[in-house]
């Protein structure tokens, strides 16, 4: 017996009475509109007209404030060719699922925001969470007007996903035991996905932008044009190999696939992209209309509202602020652009009449900027032991002014806390927040003297376990300035209480290595939260190597190599994690996840610094149905889950 | 002749091979590959990757292979099939990125080389033929300050005047509307009004010294005892300068136009990266940060090349504008 999953959560009032309607009619029966930009081609023959070009029942978007109007370009930034991310977020969220919008008057009560079906029609999962039964969207069709269907479902499962050459590395989510998941065709418009084991997060999951140029999704592999670039169809690869100028066919396979790169792979977006990365002169990426977009807004006009969209890659941060305060851009916060910090504000500010924008907040979904964490793991052991005692952890998190901190390097903006989950989580604990916060250096010294380093030397410093004065060295990437100018300061607290901090500043690159290869004593870097915690919470246990504060406990979680066993606590916490991930109901879920929380809290395995409270990003003052605050994350795709292709520009008066 | 140009090309080829081995290894100097680059980058984001899909990674792109082997793949292509590599990060074979930037180095290059003569010639003249007067020292100080301040502040300072005095949209080659548009008036001259910071900002930094050489050979020009005959001849002044010291002086001038390709790729790296040029040097750069390897190291031998031939040609220049010169 299936259990349908419920695909829409009532928004706001306003919403409701159409939000009900929207499943239970499909907007049959009505005429459909489309952009005039595509009129000529429909007249000419070129293209079918827009009711054959939609699927049977196109997904019908609800506007945010108002129905658009056609025309326009958004035009965006990205940071470098690698900035993948951006793409994706903007122009290219299209899952099997994606995230619900969401808006500040929704109460948060699961950690997870709500999922909602995309490309897939619905699913049915089966009680035990192994099973889940998807129904494709009949008459789906990709951007160059050829059906989608079960088959290219098969296509990416059997000769992109299980292929050994092509995906060497199995995603974890679509593996349960080292056993990939099975995927198998019921008829053209039904796929099944089975796991070996409960997994209850698949549809959170699919719903998670791909940030990589192998987004290695259901929904990115169009087999019929794929097919000729795949050596199990073509056997004659080896000529298109030279011919397209590659290494191998794995490349040639996975550069035609690459939708940012290689502008004739169809696809499911509301922008196609034309001139891809490293295209043309190599400064921009533009992307076009997809007549066969498979969406419409209530009154049966097909979307995407604004005709195209420029991605502009500017390296550089100031020529990034000097464009976006002339208004070059049409949105820019901290995932977009990411310029918009406390110190440009008033440039932003200075330069909106004649840039034209307005400011918007967004809830920059970080549980901190500033994470210091001391490696439990290190390959020293009287570090490993000094590290590994939270009464010195707690000692030098008491010896810690944040307060300052946050007034000299934040310019006054974020709340003293430790690793936390933001206010408006579920999963927030104030008491969690708070702990240890408190500047006190003189109980930081009793802590640090009953801890067992009551010992100094000539110079006041006090002495670790092998007699030696405690030294720190911390690793700091110099990307981010307010890093290096905290741990100045850090140092000087620090040095009151007898423990000396040595600041190394190391490339972004080699201090990821360091890491990885559990080199370091200590490191700092920031944390997302929300759903970010769910997807990869490495902040609160040891969860991969990037847990800064043990990578070996981390890699004997992930099974890779180079790994320690843990202690009992993080080893509980790694239970209830498994737990979790097999767990249905949300209030279940929720409930397992406090109990790892609980336990990062009782451990405080790294200290925290700041909160941040708000960010801001600026927008086109014509933009218009973007709401007036956004969330924003990694894994919580902005702007992508307020729906771009109902974004539109308000005609010039 | 021939026989020196032939001898000259087997220096050249010895010194290209010297320097594709250096290059390549100095590039893998730093910690980590494109692998762990890329990770990092993903880290910001918050995304992490598997260490199992790294591994992958890396066994794709033959990173796992000793040095030698990955040097040895890399130049044998190029050698045997002129085939620079692959950009790791671009996903698209080197040649293709390298030709479309380097139009336009070319372009800014010509350009910058054109401003630099047309103010340090006269300049340098005058203040050879004048000197010690007000008008030496003022323009000896103009030219001493472009060459002090530092191309990106002056790039970034400029960009500011022009963003709030004139509104001119900031950076890049064309402005939105012709950036997709095909070739016409209006787009040459909005590439000729973008082009016109760049030039400044680069040229000033190369007019000072070329000004001071340019004087100081002239002076010395000036006192020889030819000059002194020709104007006991009656010569006119003007017909007099120009005819040979001006000629000798020169010099530096063709002596020096084989390294402003290499100069302007390497030394306006960050000028471009600031102006964000769609020119060679950010790509470069990025290369490099992102330990993108075949593309950095096709980038560095390409240069290299371009400075021996550019070597070459203004050997053959010099020959030809300066008789003492003998191409032996």
């Amino acid at each position: 017996m299936a259990v349908p999953i419920p695909l829409t959560r009532l928004r706001r009032a306003a919403w409701a009475g159409a939000v009900a309607l929207l499943l239970a009619s499909p907007a049959m029966a009505q005429s459909y509109q489309e952009a005039p930009e595509l009129a000529d081609a429909v007249a000419s023959g070129q293209l079918p007209p827009v009711a054959e070009r939609l699927p049977e029942q196109p997904l019908v978007v609800e506007p945010m404030e108002a129905t658009g109007s056609y025309g326009g370009t958004w035009r965006l930034a990205m940071a470098s060719a690698s900035d993948i991310g951006t793409l994706v977020r903007t122009i290219g969220y299209e899952n099997f699922t994606r995230w619900e919008p969401w808006s500040p008057d929704d109460e948060q009560t699961d950690i997870f925001p709500g999922v909602k079906m995309n490309v897939a029609e619905s699913v049915e999962v089966s009680p035990d969470s192994t099973t889940y039964t998807f129904h494709l969207r009949r008459g789906l069709k990709w951007s160059d007007g050829h059906p989608y269907t079960a088959d290219d479902v098969m296509f990416w499962y059997n000769d992109v996903f299980l292929n050994e050459e092509l995906m060497p590395a199995k995603p974890s989510w679509l593996a349960r035991d080292d056993k990939p998941v099975t995927v198998e065709k019921v008829d053209d418009y039904t796929v099944t996905f089975t796991y070996a084991r409960p997994f209850s997060l698949l549809l959170q999951w699919m719903a998670v932008p791909a940030n990589d140029r192998e987004p290695n999704a259901p929904t990115a592999y169009p087999r019929h044009y794929l097919k000729q670039f795949h050596k199990d169809y073509n056997s004659d690869i080896e000529a298109v190999v030279a011919r397209e100028n590659q290494q191998n066919w794995v490349s040639l396979f996975h550069q035609k696939a690459d939708a940012w790169a290689n502008p004739d792979v169809p696809r499911l977006n509301p922008w196609i992209v034309t001139t891809g990365i490293g295209q043309g002169d190599g400064s921009r990426v533009v992307a076009k209309r997809n007549p066969y977009y498979w969406k419409v807004d209530p009154d049966g006009n097909q979307l995407p509202y604004m005709d195209e969209a420029t991605i502009d890659i500017v390296a550089d941060k100031e020529v990034m602020l000097l464009k976006a305060a002339n208004g070059d851009f049409d949105m820019v916060d901290s995932y977009i652009g990411f310029v918009t910090t406390s110190e440009n504000k008033a440039t932003f500010f200075e330069n909106q009449e004649r840039g034209g924008y307005e400011f918007y907040d967004v809830l920059p979904n970080r549980a901190n900027l500033m994470i210091f964490s001391l490696n439990m793991t290190a390959k020293d052991p009287v570090k490993r032991e000094i590290f590994s005692n939270i009464d010195f952890r707690r000692a030098l998190s008491v010896a810690t002014n944040r307060d300052e901190i946050i007034e000299l390097v934040y310019l006054g903006q974020g709340r003293p806390y430790q690793v936390v989950e933001r206010p408006e989580s579920p999963l927030f604990d104030e008491e969690m927040a708070t702990q240890y916060t408190q500047y006190d250096p003189d109980l930081a010294n009793r802590m640090l003297d009953e801890a067992g380093f009551a010992e100094r030397d000539a110079n006041g410093l006090r002495l670790g376990p092998d007699g030696n004065p405690i030294r720190i060295t911390v690793d700091i990437s110099p990307l981010r300035q307010p890093w290096i100018d905290s741990a100045e300061l850090m140092r000087r607290y620090w040095r009151e209480v007898g423990i000396e901090l040595f600041i190394n500043t190391v490339d972004t690159t080699f201090l990821n290595q360091r890491v990885e290869t559990n080199a370091h004593e200590a490191g700092v870097w920031s944390a997302s939260a929300g759903v970010d915690t769910i997807i990869d919470p490495k902040y609160y246990f040891p969860f991969s190597w990037a847990s800064f504060f043990a990578p070996a406990w981390g890699q004997w979680y992930a099974d890779a190599p180079g790994a320690q066993e843990p202690p009992e606590a993080a080893k509980r916490q790694m239970d209830l994690f498994n737990q979790l991930q097999a767990e249905q109901d949300p209030a279940a879920r929720l409930e397992l996840m406090r109990q790892v929380m609980a336990i990062s809290k009782e451990q405080l395995y790294t200290l925290g610094i700041v909160q941040p409270t708000t960010d801001y990003g600026i927008i086109n003052t014509r933009l218009r149905n973007v709401p007036g605050v956004l969330i924003a994350s990694s894994e919580f795709v902005h702007p992508g889950a307020a729906n771009p292709e109902q974004f539109f520009f308000e005609p010039a008066p | 002749m021939i026989a020196f140009i032939a001898r000259r090309i087997g220096y050249m080829i010895v010194t290209l091979v010297a320097i594709s081995i250096m290059s390549f290894f100095i590039i893998q100097l730093p910690p980590g590959d494109f692998v762990t680059a890329m990770v990092s980058e993903l880290n910001l984001q918050g995304t992490t990757i598997d260490p199992a899909a790294m591994e992958a990674m890396r066994a794709r792109y033959g990173l796992d292979d000793p040095l030698y082997v990955q040097y040895l793949k890399w130049i044998s292509n190029i050698v045997l099939y002129g085939d620079f590599g692959y950009s790791l990060e671009w996903r698209r074979p080197v040649a293709d990125l390298l030709w479309n930037r380097l139009g336009l180095t070319f372009l800014l290059a010509f350009a910058t080389l054109l401003f630099i003569w047309a103010v340090s010639l006269p300049i340098g003249v005058y203040t050879a033929v004048r000197r010690r007067t007000f008008g030496d020292y003022l323009a000896t100080f103009v030219g001493v300050l472009g060459l002090a301040i530092p191309n990106f502040l002056f790039a970034l300072v400029l960009m500011y005047v022009a963003f709030r005095y004139f509104g001119q949209n900031i950076g890049g080659l064309y402005s939105p509307e012709y950036a997709d548009a095909p070739w016409s008036v209006g787009k040459a001259l909005d590439l000729f009004g973008h082009l016109i910071i760049p030039t400044i900002v680069l040229g000033t930094s190369g007019t000072a010294a070329l000004i001071r050489i340019l004087r100081a050979n002239l002076l010395d020009e000036l006192d020889k005892p030819y000059v002194v005959t020709a104007r006991a001849y009656g010569l006119s002044e003007r017909r007099l300068l120009f005819k040979y010291p001006v000629r000798v002086a020169l010099n530096p001038f063709v002596s020096t136009v084989g390294w402003v390709l290499p100069h302007l790729v390497s030394g306006a790296t960050i000028t471009a990266v600031v102006l964000n040029l769609p020119m060679t040097g950010p790509l470069l750069l990025r290369a490099l940060v992102a330990q993108d390897m075949y593309l950095a190291g096709s980038f560095i031998l390409m240069l290299s090349a371009l400075t021996v031939i550019g070597t070459l040609l203004s050997d053959l220049l010099l020959a030809w504008l300066d008789p003492r010169v003998r191409l032996t």
